[in-house]
């Protein structure tokens, strides 16, 4: 952190020393004022948001303690903090006595070292060299996570968005830990998980709905007939203890699906609003069901790829994007990870990744999806498999020019607060605007050293734009009024994107694609947050490729596909897409699967049943062709090595 | 045996509570009745850790008290932390009388919870930490909370 942001007041009437010492900050580059009246004080403090007040014990005005304990009660919101100094007031009791009354941070005796002051200064600001989201998402970089650090990094963070809730959840589970953390929202509710030595052996959450009966029809372990039958059940056992008692399901298909139950459950954490956290370690007894670090991995991705909007990844990202990604140790090439969908969709991006890549030259990689891309680095950060150097690097001018356009591009016709949202300022309540500049402003770059170049414009007009925006948004009046109609906006485009979603619906079933398709990407644009309109995407996108096989084409459905939430997975629809997605991509037994998965979950689903019917039809007709065909033809075929 | 030992000793008008152990979803406070009584003392020292289901059922349970005047005493960090974040942990009729505030020395990875007690460590709206804290071997330990976050409870 550098320390051009921080203003120190200095109260002394013995002029050189207060010149001395307001040189020796300025030195530093601290901003710092000096004066030998307190009442002066008082109005440069008010002034200018000052942080360290070094006072002199014995001023001609009034006792330095009586200025500190004035200048509280005058601003008593303000965090600040106090070097008392003297040179007559020696005795300990005195020392003591005003050191507890003004809560300094130390007391120095004159003649004292200038270096002293600084070595105060300096020694706070070492704490803060980094903001603290920043150091959540660099803890993988350490060797060794203590349970200290956890804790005391947990505690650095006033305020986290529902969406960082995944690395968290890796962060403890990676790390081993054992105990409970809690999460509470801004409406009051409060949940929770329990840790054992890295698993996590319990979810507590307010809606306790249960999907457990859909998951079970689901995953074909009973029938709906059967769970109607358990369900009838007087004797007051819960589902699952029925189903097992009348010899219809295993213990273990229970845990499965009870783990799968947590998973939707954890899920609904992973939202986006600001939610704050408290972690206690705590022994807490290793369980079954639970969900391993192994497990948490599949999660991860899927919550990554379907809860997690890219918009808020671009936000956090801001801060990296000329940083190089370094792989840690545990990215190995046979790492599970990189065998996921999101990882496997961006070809090469491992060995890319090891060639020092940053965010900025992958995104110029034209094969690459970029909310895949951007999801994808997100799932190795939360993986603990990637981590971003300390320093952003621009290759070249070229490059750092490019940048600057881009957020030049995508910050054109945004108000203050949307520009301060747009770099990854969720909570306006705690506005600390200096702190803001202090983060973002360097991911611009250096300055650069051609002044009258198009790159030194820019830079100097982005820093304008930014600090401009920084200033207006200081304004409660006006943020109130921005943020309730944020809200309102939202609310009505939500509405009218689920308006489309439905109309879109309607012409599926009548097979109008494209029409569907076009309704359907309206209400991306509108509400990019309704992920449920992902399902619907993927299917119109399926019921225009169905003639021919498209690989590219099959690459981009899926990561639609995965895009859909847990939550909504546990429907006939889902099934009933990826009995489509089975089908384009070849794998008939599969597809079949599906759809029979779809009319379980809803026997009076017609254009599922529809579906079955011709896919019925056509390995039927498979079947006949084996039959028919000429019997070398038909024995290579049986030895015919799949693909 | 539950998680959880409280011990209840009634002496006239007061209720004496000392609790021990987890607060969690095994937690039954229904058997523990704050009726009936205008005073209730509690001592929270015990404490290892509080999840989410066992704040849900402490948050119902101590605002069944409400006739009476409650104070907390000797609440652990794990404590603190619950009266800064969830309304209603602390209800209105209740009072922290005295807390532990963790101090460490970084140097020796020394950790030591000193007793803040109303009217001497801090009153309403105002704190007054102890000029030094030192650990065993007389080394000055840094206060270990974030103080904007930790005294919250104290600036209501």
């Amino acid at each position: 952190m550098s320390t051009e942001n921080i203003r120190a007041l200095i109260i002394e009437d013995d002029s050189s020393l207060g010149e001395a010492i307001q040189e020796a900050l300025n030195r530093e580059g601290i901003k710092a004022y000096w004066t030998p009246r307190p009442e002066e004080g008082l109005s440069v403090f008010s002034a200018n948001k000052i942080e360290f007040v070094i006072v002199d014990c014995l001023l001609p005005q009034m006792p330095g303690v009586d200025f500190v304990m004035k200048l509280r009660e005058l601003n008593p919101g303000a965090r600040f903090k106090i070097i008392l100094v003297s040179g007559i007031y020696m005795d300990k009791a005195f020392i003591q006595e005003s050191v507890k009354k003004t809560q300094a941070l130390s007391f120095l005796k004159k003649p004292f070292d200038l270096e002293q002051i600084l070595a105060l200064v300096k020694k706070d600001e070492k704490k803060e060299e980094l903001p603290a989201r920043k150091i959540l998402y660099q803890m993988f970089s350490k060797e060794k996570v203590t349970n200290r650090d956890k804790k005391k990094m947990l505690e650095s963070i006033e305020e986290v968005s529902g969406f960082d809730l995944p690395f968290v959840y890796s962060l403890l589970s990676e790390t081993k830990s054992s105990g409970y953390l809690n999460i509470y929202s801004q409406d009051g509710t409060v949940s929770g998980l329990a840790f054992a030595n890295g698993a996590i052996v319990g979810v507590d959450v307010e809606d306790k709905q249960t999907v457990l009966g859909e998951l079970l029809i689901q995953s074909g372990y009973v029938t709906p007939e059967e769970i109607q039958n358990a369900l009838k059940d007087k004797t007051n056992r819960r589902l699952g203890q029925a189903l097992i008692q009348g010899n219809l399901m295993s213990p273990h298909a229970l845990d499965l699906m009870m783990t799968e139950q947590m998973n939707i459950r954890l899920s609904k954490t992973v939202v986006d609003s600001q939610v704050k956290l408290n972690f206690a370690t705590s022994e807490v007894e290793e369980i079954s069901p639970s969900i391993d670090s192994d497990l948490l991995l599949n999660y991860l991705h899927d919550w990554i790829a379907s809860k997690v909007s890219v918009s808020w990844l671009k936000s956090l990202y801001m801060m990296w994007a000329g940083h190089i990604i370094i792989p840690t140790a545990s990215l190995r090439m046979d790492h599970p990870a990189l065998t996921m969908s999101l990882v496997q969709n961006l070809d090469g991006l491992v060995e890319r990744i090891r060639e020092s890549a940053t965010l900025n030259t992958l995104l110029e990689v034209k094969d690459y999806n970029q909310t895949a891309l951007y999801k994808a680095l997100h799932f190795l950060l939360t993986k603990g498999l990637i981590v971003f150097s300390s320093k952003a690097t621009f290759s070249s001018e070229g490059e750092q020019l490019n940048y600057l356009k881009k957020i030049d591009f995508e910050i054109k016709g945004k108000n203050p607060f949307e520009m301060l949202e747009y770099i990854g300022v969720n909570s306006m309540e705690e506005l600390n605007s200096d702190k803001i500049l202090e983060e973002f402003l360097p991911n611009l770059g250096d300055e650069p050293k051609n002044k009258s170049g198009e790159l030194s414009k820019l830079w100097v007009q982005l820093h304008f734009k930014f600090k401009q925006a920084v200033e207006k948004s200081r304004d409660g009046n006006d943020r109130t009024k921005f943020k309730k109609e944020t809200q309102k906006n939202d609310a009505e485009a939500k509405i009218r994107a689920t308006k489309l979603v439905e109309e879109a619906k309607q012409e599926l079933q009548l097979n109008q694609y494209q029409k569907a398709m076009d309704k359907v990407a309206v209400a991306q644009k509108l509400s990019p947050q309704f992920f449920q309109s992902n399902i619907y995407m993927a299917w119109a996108k399926l019921g225009l490729m169905e003639t021919r096989k498209n690989y590219k084409r099959l690459k981009d459905i899926e990561i639609d596909l995965i895009q859909v939430p847990p939550d909504e997975r546990y429907d006939a629809l889902y099934p009933f897409v990826m009995g489509l997605y089975n089908k384009a991509k070849g794998d008939l037994v599969n597809s079949k699967k599906s759809f029979d998965k779809a009319l379980a979950l809803d026997p009076g689903f017609i254009v599922a049943r529809r579906e079955l019917s011709k896919l019925e039809a056509q390995l039927k007709a498979k079947k006949q062709d084996i039959f028919n065909m000429d019997i070398t033809q038909a024995v290579a075929g049986f030895f015919k090595k799949s693909k | 045996m539950g998680k959880l030992d409280v011990k209840m000793n009634k002496e006239g008008e007061k209720l004496n509570i000392q609790m021990s152990g987890v607060i969690d979803e095994d937690v039954d406070f229904q058997q523990y009745k704050l009726v009936g009584v205008q005073q209730i003392s509690l001592d929270l020292n015990g404490i290892l850790s509080i999840n989410s289901c066992g704040i849900r059922e402490w948050i119902k349970w101590i605002g069944s008290g409400v006739a009476a005047q409650i104070v907390f005493n000797n609440c652990p960090k794990v404590i603190v932390d619950q009266i800064n974040m969830v309304d209603g942990f602390l209800p209105t009729n209740a009072k922290v009388i005295s807390f532990f505030v963790p101090y460490y020395n970084e140097s020796l990875g020394v950790e030591k919870n000193v007793l803040f007690r109303y009217g001497s460590e801090f009153k309403e709206g105002s704190l007054t930490p102890p000029s030094a804290v030192k650990d065993d071997s007389g080394e000055v330990m840094e206060m270990d909370v974030i103080e904007s976050k930790y005294f919250k409870f104290i600036k209501k």
